[in-house]
């Protein structure tokens, strides 16, 4: 016992044996690394190149899903109609009925010259917020989807946002205040928010009612271009191609008024 | 002294390969559970959408039999009833407390269902006053001989007086707040914002309150637009969300007035009120035509019903635009969708207009040798001349949806 005491150092095979074994060990735990390493980088890879693009469609997803005209709840008045009365109607109720419509055409007529932002009524007198540069490469609408931060901000939910692919970047802007305003929308001295660059490609194309496909922006014409049904957003980031198709929430009666067309 | 030495080198790079592999796998788990994140969130929304319009259909059926002249009014009655006053839970659930058959059936419908996800989705009835009468009531009194604002104005500040009196008795903290609260330069400011562009205000003080906010000139889209005004009283805030809507049809089912509307339309005095509660639980649903609502009021305000004063109080109500019917015309829907840790909820203000409600007794309140009639007149020639339009009239309507 005393001689085995006195050894400085392990025997040849007990070396090999913990070499043995540590090397089972190490192999097991490499292969632990390389596999988690290669999903992490994958993983990684895959997220940082759609992250950023599924930012910018959740974000326009947000605004355009809860864009707001209310042609989706109803025609608007045709300033170009007589509503002439029926045959059973009295005489003063005609006269009565003739004061009416002038009085809303008239309230149209001053709309128009007064307001640039919304082109028209409806026949319950609501207000149609027009669709501003309707380009391929740009979008401005009237949109339900702020919320104020305090009560006292004067703001409602109502905003409007302008979108536009330039120089390789997809910028937003918003106008939250004083939404209906008489004057024109002043986008250019609106800080503007930078949602992605280094985009080779970023196109918006609008679904077109009668053509049912998706089409570019001057083949749109009214009432298409005012009731919206469905954008398309293509961004090419990274050698990749992001697509995505994006419809109102309002959409019931917008598929009642296509059939009518 | 250093034989040990090796071993606890070994274990020390042992721990820190584990900890750095523990923190990789689960970096690579997070960005994996970020990623089937986005996809949970459009399911959620596309089961909060079918919900919706699952919704919809179920009005659009009750408005078929509200239309229709086959059934009665009765038969209406307890139609809907059955109709809406469950919420609907898809996939189905509680069949295992049925039992038997149900559960089986309940297995299959689920079972066959292609849904991912989770969604409810529920109809409540509401009663409210619209915010969209005055502008409708400004246009009219353009032509009548009679202005019939400064009488809107008193119901709606009354009403807002008296919701704010049960608060105030409700909960004694928020006294002090409350009662320095006062509506009528909300109302006026409200008047202003939506009123036709012609329109001048009686009180200066409104134009000056207007300067860094245009007006609107058209009706309100949504309660949230309130917010905007000068005069809002921010601290009645809750109580003018759930008491007001934005419709454009101001229909009001006369077996729910509540005793706020009760005095703000009628005058019935407060102190009545509790013996009117009981009286209009006696009578809950079980008034079915204006001319038996017309004798409630009678009774409980002890007065004729032919009475020049009591004729007049009807004709003016129905100038300034307000419909009484025996239905639920204004509904909410809440639908919500799940899936995984996504949700989405759709909550929407749904309206629907009758084309024939208002052709059953409207007479009855048609004022005799009236030529004021204009805000009738004006929904009916704009509604029989667009034919279209009233083809849309046969589908409910939407008047605000909110997303949460």
């Amino acid at each position: 016992m005393g001689h085995l005491n006195s050894r400085s150092a392990f025997s040849l095979i007990e070396i090999l044996i913990s070499i043995t074994l540590l090397s089972f060990l190490t192999i097991g735990i490499m292969s632990l690394i390389t596999t988690a390493g290669n999903k992490y980088m994958m993983l990684t890879k895959l997220y940082k190149a759609k992250s950023k693009p599924l930012d910018v469609f959740a974000l326009f997803d947000w605004d355009f899903s809860q864009i707001y005209s209310p042609l989706y709840i109803e025609f608007w008045l045709d300033t170009g109609k007589t509503y002439s009365s029926g045959k059973d109607e009295k005489k003063s109720s005609s006269l009565i009925e003739n004061k009416v419509q002038m009085t809303l055409l008239q309230d149209s007529k001053n709309l128009r010259s007064n307001l640039k932002n919304f082109i028209r009524r409806t026949i319950s007198g609501y207000i149609v917020p027009n669709i501003f540069g309707v380009e391929n490469s740009k979008i401005i609408f009237f949109t339900e989807s702020h919320r104020p931060r305090g009560l006292k901000d004067k703001q409602s939910f109502f905003q409007w946002v302008y979108y536009e692919c330039k120089e390789n970047k997809i910028i937003r802007k918003t106008i939250v205040d004083n939404v209906y305003t008489q004057n024109s929308l002043d986008f250019e001295n609106t800080k503007e928010q930078i949602l992605l660059e280094g985009l080779e490609k970023c196109e918006i194309s609008f679904w077109h009612i009668r053509e049912k496909k998706f089409l570019k922006a001057e083949s749109l014409i009214p009432p298409n271009a005012f009731v919206l049904r469905a954008v398309k957003l293509s961004l090419m980031y990274e050698n990749n191609l992001y697509e995505k198709i994006f419809m109102p929430v309002w959409d019931k009666l917008a598929e009642e008024q296509e059939k009518n067309l | 002294m250093k034989k040990g030495i090796a071993l606890i080198q070994v274990l020390a790079s042992i721990t820190i390969l584990s900890l750095l592999l523990t923190s990789m796998i689960m970096s690579s788990q997070l960005t994996a559970i970020r990623i089937s994140l986005e996809s949970d969130k459009v399911q959620a929304r596309e089961n909060a959408k079918a919900g919706f319009n699952l919704s919809m259909l179920r009005l659009k059926i009750f408005q078929e039999v509200l239309n229709s002249d086959q059934v009665t009014r009765n038969e209406v009655i307890n139609y809907i009833s059955n109709l809406w006053e469950f919420p609907i839970t898809i996939p189905l659930t509680n069949g295992d407390l049925l039992g038997g058959l149900v559960e089986e059936s309940m297995k299959i419908f689920n079972s066959r269902i292609i849904l991912t996800g989770n969604v409810n989705t529920s109809i409540n009835t509401v009663n409210q006053l619209s915010l969209n009468v005055f502008r409708k009531v400004v246009l009219r009194d353009q032509f009548a001989k009679e202005k019939t604002l400064p009488f809107v104005k008193k119901i709606y500040i009354d009403y807002l007086e008296s919701l704010k009196k049960e608060v105030i008795e409700k909960n004694e903290k928020l006294k002090e707040v409350l009662e320095k609260v006062t509506f009528d330069d909300f109302i006026e400011d409200l008047v202003y914002y939506t009123a036709p562009i012609n329109y001048k205000p009686e009180d200066a003080k409104v134009i000056d309150r207007f300067k860094s906010i245009d007006q609107k000139n058209a009706p309100l889209n949504s309660l949230s637009e309130l917010l905007v005004l000068p005069s809002f009283p921010y601290e009645f805030l809750d109580q003018i969300l759930q008491n007001f809507s934005v419709d454009i049809l101001s229909t009001l089912n006369f077996n729910k007035l509540n005793k706020h509307m009760l005095f703000a339309l009628f005058e019935v005095p407060l102190i009545q009120f509790q013996n009117i509660e009981i009286k209009i639980k006696d009578n809950v649903d079980n008034m079915s035509t204006r001319k038996e609502f017309k004798t409630f009021l009678s009774t409980i305000l002890e007065k004729d019903i032919n009475s020049p004063e009591f004729v007049k109080k009807m004709a003016q109500l129905f100038d300034a635009g307000f419909r009484f019917c025996a239905y639920p015309t204004l509904f909410k829907i809440i639908s919500e969708g799940r899936k995984g840790k996504g949700r989405y909820v759709i909550e929407a203000l749904v309206s629907i207009p009758s084309v024939k409600l208002g052709e059953r007794d409207e007479e009855e309140y048609l004022p005799k040798d009236s030529d004021q009639n204009v805000y009738d007149i004006f929904n009916k020639k704009v509604d029989l001349e667009v034919k279209l339009e009233q083809k849309l009239f046969r589908f409910p309507r939407i008047v605000d949806i909110i997303i949460r």
